[in-house]
């Protein structure tokens, strides 16, 4: 039963910045369906059908309101989900479980609290890269704690950090093992709104300087205006489906300032807001 | 009103040098309440002064050995303190992994979750018997009485530590495709050891309590068995004397276990 026919994906606008001149495609999703089983024999349908596709190199935010299979989508493509029909690609190779080409920022942090910061990237780093010698392993573990800006609270442990700092370990861990793919699910939802601004913009500062491949899962339209290249937008009625998809025409590297005047991005944010609001009373009203 | 919060609050200042002093008057009550008794309850007691008389021997000759009869306080308590350490440690080996499995697989715990849910109301020192057939002898049963004793609380808490390890860690180590064994040894086991070790704290705590029950049963030599020999003699001093040995014992015995468990594992949040 296919409420919605997901709308074709349009290609990504050609960009006219240096720094990010877009790929072929990357993640290709086709026909996916998810489904629970849920009491009394039948299922809920969260998808039915969905197709999605990443370019290398572009950053895609997945935006929706709570139960809209956000976060169920990027976990599929984390291979943390199970998939019950239609398939994922990633750099041409099935998904069929996590891999390491896929990397998972956890809203969370996911850090292990009887590690140190460097002992959370390392894991990572000596579980991925155990064909490297030892020093050169070390050399990676301490460059990504200098690249988000660790090195004084390397032998920290979670609990001694700030829920920022804690996320900056996760971004580390998760950007030392260069994955193709980076998945974000609402990376920053549990931060206070002057660290998450501090955070988008550091993270678009390794968007740029690394070429790296970003899906992001968020509630907040701001972060995805101000992140993404576009914005796919759920829409849960019945079960989930790409309600639309919005390509954001601001050139990167991006000021947060600048795009806050600029006309465009206030008309862009009311739209997509305005969009949201109808899919959530739609998806209230389906409910009962 | 206002009179009253001042006056409040001035007690309270006034508390805190007198605060060490507050468990003295605590064993200074539990003293007093034992004259009483000896004074005016019963013959067959001794009061405070009189039983520390009467100790006194036993006090300056700990490890004395006068004959198979008559050995001092301290050998009767390494001796026991030597079965519940072997008992224990036996337990553990068999509960821990025990604990993992029935964590780990659903299978496993449909198994022995009814097992262990029955057997653990069961005080341990019902299984004496039960050894003493099979063994025939009363010190390997004593022992096999605090390896039963010393299951049940560290299967439990293992099983929900390892149970209850957050979903997140476990994908992380999926997403760096960390081999299973692996997971289990770099990411369960240390997110499950502050639970491993209540279990072992309780177990332990328990094992001291039964193993005097025990070699009040078996005979022997041990702390258990100079209780009740010394009631057989109505030598109450020396009973008096065994309690606040086998209480310091026990405390001591967690203290021990506590140090291991804080070097052992992480600091909680907060």
């Amino acid at each position: 039963m296919k409420t919605h026919p997901t709308p074709p994906i349009a290609p990504a606008p050609v960009s006219h910045d240096t720094f990010h001149q877009l790929g072929g495609d990357l993640l290709v999703a086709r026909e996916l369906v998810k489904s629970y089983p849920v009491k009394g024999g039948a299922a809920n349908t969260i998808f039915d059908g969905l197709d999605l596709t990443v370019r290398e190199n572009e950053f895609v935010a997945i935006l929706g309101h709570s139960g809209s299979g956000k976060s169920t989508l990027l976990r599929m493509i984390a291979g943390l989900e199970s998939i019950d029909g239609g398939t994922i690609e990633v750099g041409g190779r099935r998904v069929t479980g996590p891999g390491k080409d896929r990397m998972m920022i956890f809203q969370h942090y996911a850090l292990l609290p009887w590690l140190s910061v460097e002992g959370n990237i390392r894991l990572a780093v000596d579980e991925v890269m155990g064909d490297r010698t030892r020093s050169e392993r070390d050399e990676i573990v301490r460059e990504h704690i200098a690249m988000v800006h660790l090195e004084a609270a390397a032998d920290k442990r979670p609990h001694e950090l700030s829920g920022g700092m804690r996320q900056r370990v996760g971004i580390a861990r998760a950007l030392a093992v260069q994955p193709l793919l980076l998945l974000m699910d609402e990376p920053l939802g549990a931060l206070d709104p002057f660290t998450r601004a501090r955070l988008q913009d550091q993270i678009l500062d390794l968007y740029y300087a690394r070429h790296q491949t970003i899906v992001l899962v968020t509630h907040d339209v701001d972060e995805a205006l101000l992140m993404a290249d576009r914005i796919v937008v759920l829409r849960a009625n019945g079960s989930a489906s790409i309600g639309r998809i919005i390509e954001v025409p601001f050139d990167h590297p991006r000021d947060r300032k600048a795009l806050r005047e600029d006309g465009r991005f206030q008309e862009l944010r009311n739209a997509t807001l305005e969009l949201l609001e109808e899919y959530f009373d739609e998806m209230s009203a389906t409910d009962g | 009103m206002s009179h009253i919060v001042p006056g409040r609050r001035g007690a309270r200042a006034g508390a805190p040098y007198l605060r060490p002093l507050l468990p003295l008057v605590g064993f200074a009550l539990l003293l007093a309440l034992w004259w009483f008794a000896a004074t005016f309850l019963t013959n067959l007691m001794p009061g405070p002064i009189t039983a520390l008389r009467a100790n006194l021997d036993y006090l300056a000759n700990p490890f004395h050995v006068r004959g198979p009869g008559d050995i001092g306080v301290g050998f009767l308590l390494l001796q026991s303190l030597q079965r519940v350490l072997i008992g224990f440690a036996l337990g553990s080996v068999v509960a821990i992994p025990l604990g993992f499995l029935i964590g780990l697989s659903p299978l496993a715990r449909s198994m022995f979750d009814p097992l262990v849910q029955v057997l653990k109301p069961v005080s341990p020192v019902a299984w004496l018997p039960v050894a003493l057939a099979v063994f025939n002898l009363a010190n390997p049963s004593a022992i096999f009485v605090i390896f039963i004793t010393s299951l049940w609380p560290t299967v439990i808490n293992t099983a929900v530590g390892v149970a209850g390890v957050p979903k997140d860690y476990l994908a992380v180590a999926r997403v760096v495709e960390m081999p299973r064994w692996k997971q289990i040894v770099r990411i369960v086991l240390p997110a499950a050891l502050p639970y491993i070790f209540t279990g072992l704290r309780i177990s332990l705590g328990i094992a001291w309590l039964v193993i005097v029950a025990v070699e009040m049963l078996t005979g022997g030599q041990g702390i258990g068995f100079f209780v009740w020999d010394e009631w057989n003699r109505l030598n109450l001093s020396a009973v008096f004397l065994a309690i606040l040995l086998i209480g310091l014992t026990g405390l001591l015995l967690d203290l021990a276990i506590g140090r291991i468990q804080a070097a052992f594992t992480w600091a909680p949040e907060g």
